[in-house]
């Protein structure tokens, strides 16, 4: 025996109790024999008559409306799966030509990268696409779209702060110690910034500034909502977090003593990261895709980015109203495509510099 | 017994483990009806040798035979071999009837519940077919595993030490009852005991087993009366060995010898039996006597004395 | 045979494989930032819940067996309770709860994630020391008290040693829950190897490198539970069943109380909070409208979670029960087969999830099934890869029982004409039975909590109650996984309800 222990401590003698249970059993396994036969195999296309896309997307909040609207716009039926980044990429990859994904969403623009990288997207030709989204939010080969914009900001207290920070690297000043928040280097929102400041900085000063963050004893906490919680408790009083988990809990609770500093105003421009999509290279209902991409990416943009308080990527689609309260900002958009390249070093720099 | 047709033939069974020769070339007969006890030490081999007979375990040389059957190359499954373990190995699950039932595969539904109902009776449980093993003392479990060896009357019965789980007197009561359950159904049967009282009485003829080896197959007289070896006779009672003066040994039970004061053998034992007195002697030439005598006499332990023998009868050993 | 352990092994060898491409950069990097501090999480957490499992685990099943105190049966079934709770969901409801009273500092610590995991996992060795105490304290505790040894002594002089078989058992299954464990430890901020593994997947993209450091777990795993096994079986020969069972002494007023507050203190933590504070987050979230996900609502997931674990777990039982016939009569060949099919236990479940996935695949590049289905996404692709990860769980429990049937008593079914089918179906089957029900709650404990397989492998339309959850911590939503939450440990009370009765029903026919 390998090694896992058995019941046999536990059970202390064989019952001699009539053969009830083993009934029981039975019954359950006859019951199941008939649901497997009934769901075996999957199916990698969707039912004949109607016209249907299947997503993976990685995604989840609020994706539901949308797929809705886009169904009772165009008649096209959405499947979706919803999981992980990195998990739902090994999938396709595994899954090679044979799966059922049609289209590819991902909540960051690193993960679409790998995707792209990894040749399991396909590279679209779409004037409305192209016309949509500015070109710094498109891979260069056409092979994802951006959708959404999402911004991670300096958050601070309104009750205790006076002067925020206005950079990222002054999150490394002396008077912050001991009362920063930051997520843990695992999230991909940590990574893709400091991948953001590896481009703009150059390696040698993004160390220098995460190895200040460090000095300053952070509270490491794996949600940006409690991040914002704990700046509203007293716990810090400066933190990173994306914009839009500040709209979610104002939109909660409008007393929430929390508010953005937008960084690097006068430098590169906030950090901004992307929601996208891109069609799959082994996809079966290639033109379905691509018309639900290019819903999402014109008719579709408030609806999309109005459901989770993101930035639409069309710049010319107006954000949804509580946004406006965060009045306006420069984003970084330049860095966008380069997020995917620069992760691994991102996280090695992170892991060097002792960042949890 | 012999007149009657051969149930089991066993010649130059062998079986050996780690070097150690555990059943040294054993030959036995058994005859239809016949009970044969197969008595011997802890470790001698008997269980071995049932085990091998039965085909639970293959054996190094030899064959079996069954009646005219060869069963050396067949499995345990296909030898129609009945057989009783130690413990009670009754399948706690079923009822009492379908556990006697549980090797009437064979016969058509219809006779199934007449064949169990026959073989409940003859053990005395006749009405408890419903109940479950637990609900049975362990004397009755043991019944029931000999009702379900029997039930699809196999040419022969083996019997492991089939009372050894159970109290003294539950013991022999249990033993009588189950030879003359074998009697009743006239089933060949090998009973393996370690108890010497046991062999004797309940047998048609013993087989005494020692280091593998079987070194005396006789009816319970001739094993009593004229041992072939050393270790027979002592096993079958307390034996002590007069030299006869010509290089072999009388063999002198202690009924048959007397001590008395004085001399150069020495009294080191005195044990209260009862119906008289044992004495231990050691004699002159450093072995032991054992003698019986109703009376007390004044010796004591410590005290010299003589032994001396009160019949010719005495069996010389070979 | 050979082909369906091969079959299961297939995905934990697909991992495995890639040690043989070795990179040695990976390795380098990873001593030199987390590695060393993973390795230390990791030791102290293990030793620290493995230590706490026992000590909580046998106190309480020494105080339930040994003395008698108001609603003793009651308390004696409770315990076992926390079983149904999640491990994530407990970690993210202490968390929350620790966060008030502690900071949110304070709250993340790695002794805080320890305590949670105690509390979740103590069962497992309660349940074996129990059953150690039933069978052979007796003896053991009246020698004690004619020495003059008070209770406390009693405990830690006689009734320890006594238990240690028990414990090696229980303290291996509690080794492999935290060695494999990724969602509760996330939560802390405590990064263990399992965590490493995921973070080097996810960070450099890289799943080679990350199936080597997989591998190295694994390998470590079963040194340990090999050790512990040898440890156990240095004790068994130690102790005897006696012939009488344990029982229970009364004690004083004082004594009750105090017996009473630490049961119901112990339960208090493990279920009664937890509950409690799920409770309240679920009605928020009904206030909130947040009833449901767009898959379905709660009867949606409920069913989805009941089909999946329902099918996972027969197949395990059915598999495992095949294969421990088989290593019966096997010897060597059979072991190996057995402990092979095991190995799936040892490795992380997102690492079985990938690993599940890939080899799906392959067989769907192979072209298996006809017109078009594939196996990934499909209900038997993912009862496939829960196999591969609980195989373990229904194997040994089912080998535990038919090592309780006496060899006699097959011997006489053989005896009596049956062959290896018919003892496997009429004899041995059936006299393992309450072996075989007990392993069947347990997998279905384990099968309606996991999250990463199903999360990777699930069909359009079955969308479980764990996945709900994983939706909603995501997310932080912590009042939206409330529902789901609750509906998981009604699963799994229920599921611990079988065990006992199975158990309870065993123990009682002791004669």
């Amino acid at each position: 025996m390998f090694g896992i222990p058995n019941i046999h401590g536990v059970v202390e003698k064989a019952s001699p109790k009539p053969v009830k249970s083993l009934r029981f059993l039975r019954f359950f396994m006859v019951g199941a024999l008939a649901a497997v036969a009934a769901a075996c195999g999957g199916n990698s296309d969707g039912s004949d008559d109607t016209r249907s896309v299947t997503v993976y997307t990685g995604r989840h909040y609020g994706i539901e409306p949308v797929f809705e609207a886009f169904t009772a716009a165009t008649g096209i039926e959405v499947r979706f799966t919803a999981g992980s980044d990195p998990e739902l990429r090994e999938r396709l990859v595994a899954e090679g030509d044979n799966t059922p994904a049609d289209l590819v969403m991902t909540a960051d623009a690193a993960n679409v990268e790998l995707a792209a990288a990894a040749g399991l997207l396909a590279s679209v030709d779409s004037a409305k696409l192209t016309n949509a989204i500015p070109e710094e939010l498109r891979s260069k080969k056409n092979e994802w779209f951006a959708l959404s914009r999402r911004l991670r900001v300096v958050m601070y207290s309104t009750e205790r702060v006076t002067e925020p920070p206005t950079t990222y690297a002054e999150l490394g000043d002396e008077k912050w110690s001991g009362k920063l928040c930051l997520r843990p280097s695992t999230h991909p929102y940590t990574q893709s910034l400091v991948a953001s400041m590896i481009l703009n900085l150059g390696s040698d000063t993004a160390r220098a500034v995460v190895d200040s963050w460090v000095a300053n004893k952070p509270l490491y906490i794996n949600s940006d909502t409690d991040i914002l919680k704990a700046i509203a408790a007293g716990d810090c009083d400066v933190a990173l977090a994306n914009s839009y988990y500040l709209a979610r809990l104002l939109a909660e609770e409008p007393t929430t003593p929390v508010a953005i500093s937008w960084p690097e105003q006068d430098g590169s421009g906030a950090h901004v990261n992307v929601s996208t999509a891109g069609v799959t290279a082994a996809a079966s209902n290639p033109d379905e895709a691509l018309e639900l991409l290019e819903w999402l990416a014109t008719e579709g943009q408030s609806t999309f980015s109005d459901a989770n308080f993101e930035y639409p990527a069309d710049t010319n689609v107006a954000p949804a109203e509580v946004l406006l309260s965060f009045g306006e900002f420069r984003a970084d958009l330049a860095a966008v495509r380069e997020l995917g390249r620069l992760n691994p070093d991102a996280v090695e720099l992170l892991s060097r510099a002792g960042y949890e | 017994m012999s007149g009657s047709a051969i149930a089991l033939d066993v010649a130059g069974l062998t079986r050996a483990f780690d070097g150690r020769t555990v059943v040294d070339n054993v030959d036995m007969t058994l005859h239809d009806g016949e009970i044969l006890t197969l008595v011997g030490p802890s470790g001698c081999g008997k269980s071995t040798l049932m085990r091998l007979i039965s085909g639970l375990e293959p054996t190094d040389n030899g064959h079996v035979r069954v009646g005219e059957r060869d069963v050396t190359k067949i499995a345990a499954e296909h030898r129609h071999i009945g057989f009783v373990f130690q413990e009670s190995s009754l399948f706690g699950h079923l009822r009492v009837a379908q556990n006697v039932a549980f090797g009437l595969r064979h016969l058509p539904r219809s006779e199934r519940g007449a064949r169990v109902e026959e073989m409940l009776d003859l053990v005395q449980l006749g009405g408890l077919g419903r109940r479950y093993p637990h609900q049975l003392s362990g004397g009755e479990q043991q019944r029931v595993a000999l009702a379900r060896a029997l039930a699809p009357r196999p040419r022969i019965v083996l019997l492991d030490e089939p009372f050894a789980s159970l109290d003294e007197v539950l013991r022999e009561e249990l033993g009588h009852q189950v030879v003359s359950i074998l009697r009743w159904a006239g089933t060949a049967s090998i009973l393996v005991t370690h108890d010497r009282h046991e062999a004797m009485t309940l047998g048609d003829r013993i087989a005494v087993m020692h280091d593998g080896r079987i070194e005396q197959c006789d009816t319970p007289e001739a094993v009593y009366r004229t041992p072939s070896t050393r270790f027979v006779a002592s096993f079958v009672e307390v034996a002590s060995f007069i030299p006869d003066g010509a290089g072999s040994v009388f063999v002198a039970r202690p009924h048959h010898l007397l001590v008395t004061p004085g001399g150069d053998d020495q009294v080191t034992r005195i044990e209260f039996l009862g119906s008289g007195y044992r004495y231990t002697v050691r004699r002159t030439d450093g072995t032991e006597a054992v003698v019986d005598v109703a009376a007390r006499n004044n010796l004591r332990v410590g005290d010299t004395c003589t032994i001396a023998v009160t019949t010719r009868d005495l069996h010389r050993l070979a | 045979m050979v082909v369906v352990a091969g079959l299961v092994a297939t995905p934990v060898a697909v991992i495995v494989m890639s040690i043989v491409d070795p990179t040695p950069q990976m390795w380098s990097d990873l001593w030199d930032t987390r590695l060393p501090g993973m390795i230390t999480d990791t030791v102290t957490l293990l030793v620290t819940v493995v230590a706490g499992t026992v000590i909580v685990g046998t106190g309480l099943a020494w105080l339930v067996t040994a003395y008698e105190f108001p609603a003793r049966r009651l308390i004696g079934w409770l315990l076992v309770t926390p079983l149904a709770v999640p491990g994530y969901v407990a970690g993210f409801v202490w968390l929350d709860t620790l966060s008030g009273p502690f900071g949110p500092r304070g709250a993340r610590t790695i002794w805080l994630c320890a305590a949670t995991m105690i509390l979740t996992l103590y069962p497992y060795v309660y349940l074996f020391a129990r059953a150690s105490f039933r069978t052979q304290g007796s003896d053991a505790r009246d020698a004690a008290r004619t020495l003059g040894l008070g209770p406390v002594r009693t405990f830690f002089r006689v009734a320890f040693p006594l238990a240690r078989p028990a414990l090696a058992a229980g303290g291996a299954l509690v080794t492999m829950e935290v060695l494999t464990d990724v969602g509760t430890v996330r939560l802390f901020n405590v990064s263990t190897v399992a965590d490493g593994v995921l973070r080097v997947w996810f960070g450099t993209g890289s799943r080679d490198s990350a199936a080597e450091l997989a591998t190295t777990l694994v390998v470590t795993a079963v040194a340990l539970v090999a050790i512990e096994r040898g440890l156990r079986r240095g004790a068994r020969y130690s102790t005897r069943a006696t012939t009488r069972p344990m029982v229970a002494l009364p004690l004083g007023l004082g004594g009750r109380a105090g017996v009473l507050a630490g049961t119901l203190g112990v339960l208090a933590l493990a279920v009664g909070i937890p509950v409690v504070r799920l409770v309240a987050w679920s009605q928020e979230a009904r206030r909130n409208g947040a009833t449901a996900t767009v898959a379905g609502g709660l009867w949606h997931h409920l069913s989805s979670t009941l089909v999946v674990a329902t099918l996972a777990t027969v197949t395990c039982i059915a598999l495992g029960t095949t294969i421990a016939l088989l290593v019966r009569r096997r010897g060597v060949a059979g072991r190996l087969i057995s402990r092979v099919s095991s190995l799936g236990y040892a490795m992380p479940g997102p690492v079985v999830a990938v690993g599940a996935v890939i080899t799906l695949a392959a067989f769907d590049r192979a072209g298996i099934l006809p017109d078009g289905s594939v196996l990934v996404g499909s209900l038997v692709g993912l009862v496939f890869a829960l196999t591969v990860r609980f195989l373990a769980v229904g194997l040994h429990g089912v080998e535990s029982g038919l090592d309780q049937t006496p060899a006699s008593t097959v011997a006489s079914a053989r005896m009596l004409g049956a062959g290896p089918v018919r003892i496997a179906w009429s004899v041995e089957i059936p006299a393992a039975r309450t072996a075989i029900l007990a392993a069947t709650a347990l997998l279905m404990i384990d099968l309606m909590k996991e999250l990463p397989i199903t999360l990777l492998l699930r069909p359009f339309g079955f969308d479980t109650l764990s996945v709900w959850v994983w939706q909603a911590t995501s997310e932080s939503l912590w009042t939206q996984a409330a529902t789901p939450s609750l509906a998981m440990i009604a699963i799994g009370m229920v599921a611990v309800g079988s065990l006992l009765a199975a158990l309870e029903r065993g123990a009682e026919m002791t004669s």
